[in-house]
């Protein structure tokens, strides 16, 4: 594992379906929109993970496909389109675009239509993924698939947001039981525990330099992932006070910054 | 440019989302033009339409591949055989990724076909049947295809064929479609340049036997005709005009499966008495060949071992019972099961849920899925999007397998 040293935000997070899927379920698409407020981070999904999201007759499709649809509408997430490529790369948008697709469909022989694509975009733009498939980075290694170095899951949203603030443990809780009764998978360090036992098992891949680390767990899996270290964009007027404090995991108050 | 190939085909717009498993909505938008076609639809879509994919991404083609007028043309198929033969492309295409996923073969088919076409050139004045029949000793030379022997596991062509053709890069499908008059049919899938041919039979109510003899069938069709035609279909309910096509096609087929040396193999093995065939004969016949009762008469005729009257005399004796014997092909699943001792994969568990209209996979097919997903070749969410089921359901179907496996 490796961290970034000089926290340099990425200006966009590439988005797969089964991350973002969860983010819905958990009724938590509003972080979307603080990621790029606090952050300056834009969301974005590639078009094949707008198709997997979108896919009819998928479970729980109530549960996410409106949220998501809100969220394309009110630019919280942007489709990787041709159109919008521009924004993300000095490099010519059309030829860059061909690119994703080319990587993407190659990709695509051993590992999802959503991933391969989020993959994809993530190597070409050299922006961060969040993906969920743990098997599909071991897979794309195998395979010499290209992929980002730094790879997110849902739970790092949270866990991001918690270590800021902006949730709290009860609020984090929730999360995890609704994903739990969506038989949403969680990472396998915190299937079993509850959400604050959990912090001592997983290791966080994206963490706010400006707070004290919730989440203390080691990076043994997948080990050379890179954690991706950000900073509030722009400093921020007032500050988000949580519902609760943090318990079990330090007597610092994770809402107030550590330097 | 969509809008048009689908209007072609006859095919709503609507109806091929749904097929596809795509929102409405935003297949919408790229019929009606308002958003550009992406990029990861266009090999499948390009696929399944049977044009290319620069052409699909260009929008240059305006008319529909000559595959979709040839299931126009066709009074005989439904709304319901053209909505099947978009599951079944598809079905084509995931079979090819997945392929090229396990670095299966899947271009050998075009030396072996080409080599059957150079040797028949002598005989192209020749009768359909000859052209079928000459060409079937050159495949059965080509594979190595040989006469059973008399011991407990029966090895006979039928067993055979399948994994040759797989090795030799040809796709068969054997799906149920109770809906369907398609017995049979054959086409190309995958772009120009990656083409493979794509053998289809439907299972619904057709046992093993006869399926044997519709996949040699389809696959004369597909050695002889789909270049010129696009596709060639089969029906339940055989017409009654003469076709040269379906001569040839059914010369090759009875050639391939019961030549008249494996009559005389069968003769000297099971002490056949052509003039007083019992009901075990009979059965030994369909299960040493393996192929139909009716087909195995029918080429004891045609070769002189039997005359007219003694055909229809013993193609209406039942052997049934004396099949289940001699064979686990005759069993049926339940029956299979309990005497192999080993689960068959529950219909259950092999049936689409994306598609709007559910397709039955073949085991063969879902078993190397979750083969490559234990081997990690492919990743959950792909063999998902090959199962045509969502990873929710793959996780319940297969989870528990899967850990079973790796521990």
């Amino acid at each position: 594992m490796a961290a970034t040293g000089d926290p340099a935000n990425p200006p966009l997070i590439i988005c797969d379906a089964d991350a973002l899927i969860q983010i819905f379920i958990a009724r938590e698409g509003e972080l979307l929109k603080r990621l790029k407020r606090r952050y300056a981070i834009q969301p974005v999904v590639p078009e094949a993970v707008e198709g997997e999201i979108t896919r009819r007759g998928l479970r729980n499709s109530p549960l996410f496909v409106p949220g998501f649809n809100k969220a394309l509408d009110n630019g919280a997430l942007l489709l990787l389109e041709e159109r919008i490529i521009g924004r993300f790369t000095s490099n010519d948008p059309h030829s860059t675009y061909n690119s994703i697709q080319l990587m993407g469909q190659k990709n695509a022989i051993h590992i999802g239509p959503g991933e391969a694509h989020a993959y994809a975009a993530g190597v070409v733009l050299r922006a961060p993924v969040l993906s969920n498939d743990a098997k599909a980075v071991l897979i794309a290694d195998r395979y010499e698939i290209k992929r980002p170095p730094q790879i997110l899951r849902a739970y790092d949203i949270f866990m991001l947001f918690h270590q800021n603030g902006e949730l709290d443990e009860r609020d984090c809780d929730k999360i995890r039981q609704s994903l739990l009764k969506a038989d949403e998978a969680l990472p396998f360090q915190v299937r079993n525990k509850n959400y604050s036992d959990g912090l001592h098992h997983i290791f966080p891949r994206l963490v706010d330099e400006a707070y004290p680390r919730l989440a203390t767990g080691i990076q043994a899996e997948l080990a050379d992932l890179e954690q991706l270290v950000i900073r509030t964009a722009q400093p921020q007027q007032t500050q988000t006070t949580p519902h609760s404090t943090a318990s079990g995991t330090g007597d610092v108050d994770p809402s107030q910054p550590s330097n | 440019m969509l809008k048009d190939l689908l209007n072609d085909a006859h095919i709503a717009a609507d109806t091929c989302a749904s097929l596809l498993g795509l929102s409405s909505r935003l297949f919408k938008t790229w019929v009606d033009g308002q958003r550009d076609l992406p990029g990861y639809i266009i090999p499948e879509l390009a696929s399944v339409l049977g044009v290319s994919q620069e052409a699909l991404a260009t929008g240059c083609v305006r008319e529909a591949p000559a595959i979709w007028f040839k299931f126009r043309e066709s009074g005989q198929l439904s709304d319901v055989d053209r909505e099947l033969v978009v599951l079944i492309r598809r079905l084509g295409f995931y079979q090819h990724q997945l392929d090229l996923a396990t670095s299966a073969p899947n271009n050998k088919w075009r030396i072996l076909f080409r080599f059957i076409d150079e040797q028949l050139t002598p005989n192209r004045q020749a009768s359909p049947s000859i052209q079928g029949r000459e060409a079937a000793k050159v495949l059965r030379d080509q594979l190595n295809l040989g006469f059973p022997r008399k011991s407990a596991a029966i090895k006979g062509n039928g067993d055979l064929i399948r994994p040759i053709l797989r090795n030799f890069g040809v796709l068969t499908i054997e799906a149920p479609i109770p809906e369907s008059k398609i017995e049979g049919c054959s086409f190309y899938v995958g772009g120009p340049g990656e083409q493979r041919p794509c053998l289809f039979v439907n299972t619904y109510k057709q046992d093993w036997f006869r399926r044997n003899h519709v996949l040699m069938h389809e696959l004369a069709h597909a050695i002889f005709d789909i270049d010129r035609e696009a596709a060639s279909i089969d029906f339940r309910e055989a017409s009654d005009e003469v076709d040269v096509k379906e001569i040839r096609a059914e010369a090759f087929a009875a050639e391939s499966l019961i030549p008249k040396e494996m009559l005389r193999h069968l003769q000297s093995m099971l002490g056949l008495h052509w003039e007083s065939l019992s009901d075990s004969d009979l059965a030994g016949l369909v299960a040493y060949s393996q192929i139909e009762l009716r087909f195995a008469l029918r080429a004891a005729l045609d070769h002189g071992f039997i005359d007219a009257e003694a055909m229809l005399k013993y193609q209406d004796q039942s052997i049934s019972s004396q099949l289940k014997q001699l064979t686990v092909r005759a069993l049926d699943t339940m029956e299979f099961e309990r005497v192999a001792g080993v689960p068959i994969l529950p219909v259950a568990l092999r049936t689409t849920t994306i598609p709007s209209r559910s397709l039955r996979l073949p085991v063969s097919y879902v078993a190397r899925v979750v083969s490559a997903v234990s081997d990690s070749v492919i990743s959950e969410s792909k063999a998902a999007e090959l199962l045509m089921i969502d990873e929710i359901t793959f996780a319940e179907r297969f989870g528990k397998l899967l850990e079973e496996v790796a521990a």
